[in-house]
């Protein structure tokens, strides 16, 4: 399947190339170059089968705020579908709301509380027959004190948000 | 470049037929082109904790569990201690001067410690992982610790404020 200059019958189109370029300068060599197609294809269904491999179907839950580095880990598991409170240098986010600086908020969280119970109370009436079970997500920058971030996870069992999943980006062994 | 079906001998037609490569090639870069754009290359996972402020297990279950309480000494070294019924049972301080030499110093002692005494669920019993922050310690060096206790089974973890 090779459609090197050898074998590919381009016939009358190389003499058209090389006649051309003859005419435009005498002293400029012509190159044709053939495409080998088989390696292409080899190629092709290498980049399928590896894409494919890593593709991954379920929704992401998570979306990482900007400027904010996550630990890695080993031994994580997967996402669940929870709010998101993103803990960063400068930001504390929940729910896209800005709370202000990390430092700031741990000592008077009163708003954090207050938007966490709000979710809290919409989930409950939203599932009126189900138990709350407090789940949330914790984006915090690797880089923060780890009594700063302990602080929040305080904030959020006092909500009763007491299953916090620990953000990280996952490392392979 | 296209099918071509040969005609064979008597008017019967040949089995060998030609890829048509055009469409072929065609499908291959669609299908690269929607997968790159799909990819997910950082992949995020999570890791549970459950705090367990409280709540206090029954007095049943608090004999088949083993706790392992794990605080700071300093900024390079830890202590971890195996606590059943009430009583420390082992203990070993891990050091290291970066966050890695901590986490190796940190595995080689759990596996020391896991091992002989069988806490893995042989005697079904259940490790809960208590990790106190320190002020001085950086979350990252935390998640680390917490990434070793559940390669070694520690099923429920906790994070809890600094000691003292």
């Amino acid at each position: 399947m090779s459609l090197g200059s050898k074998k590919l019958q381009t016939g009358s189109f190389v003499h058209h190339l090389t006649s051309r370029s003859r005419r435009g300068s005498k002293l400029r060599r012509t190159v044709i170059a053939g495409l080998m197609l088989t390696s292409m294809v080899d190629m092709f269904s290498l980049l399928v089968i590896f894409l494919l491999q890593s593709f991954s179907n379920s929704p992401e839950v998570v979306t990482l705020q900007k400027g904010l580095v996550l630990p890695s880990a080993m031994s994580t598991s997967a996402s669940k579908d929870a709010p998101v409170l993103a803990v960063s240098n400068e930001d504390v986010i929940l729910d896209q709301i800005n709370f202000g600086n990390a430092s700031i908020v741990a000592k008077n969280p009163t708003a954090l509380a207050k938007k966490l119970f709000e979710i809290k109370q919409s989930w409950e009436t939203a599932h009126p027959n189900e138990e709350f079970a407090g789940d949330i997500h914790l984006q915090a920058d690797k880089g923060l004190p780890s009594s700063l971030v302990t602080q929040f996870v305080q904030v959020l069992v006092n909500q009763g948000f007491s299953s916090v999943n620990l953000a990280v980006v996952g490392a392979s062994r | 470049m296209g099918v071509s079906v040969n005609q064979g001998q008597g008017g019967k037609r040949s089995l060998d037929a030609e890829l048509n490569l055009v469409p072929f090639i065609d499908l291959l870069s669609m299908c690269i082109c929607f997968l790159l754009m799909t990819a997910v290359w950082l992949e995020i996972g999570a890791i549970q904790i459950h705090q367990l402020f409280g709540s206090k297990p029954a007095a049943a279950d608090e004999k088949k569990t083993v706790e392992v309480k794990i605080r700071w000494l300093s900024e390079s070294k830890l202590l971890a201690e195996f606590v059943r019924d009430g009583q420390v049972v082992q203990q070993f301080e891990a050091t290291g001067a970066t966050p890695v030499e901590m986490k190796a110093s940190l595995d080689t002692h759990m596996n020391q410690v896991i091992g002989p005494l069988g806490f893995a669920g042989a005697d079904g019993l259940e490790m809960i992982g208590k990790v106190h922050s320190n002020s001085r310690i950086s979350y990252g060096d935390v998640i680390s610790v917490l990434d070793v206790l559940k390669s070694f089974g520690v099923g429920s973890l906790a994070l809890l404020p600094e000691e003292g």
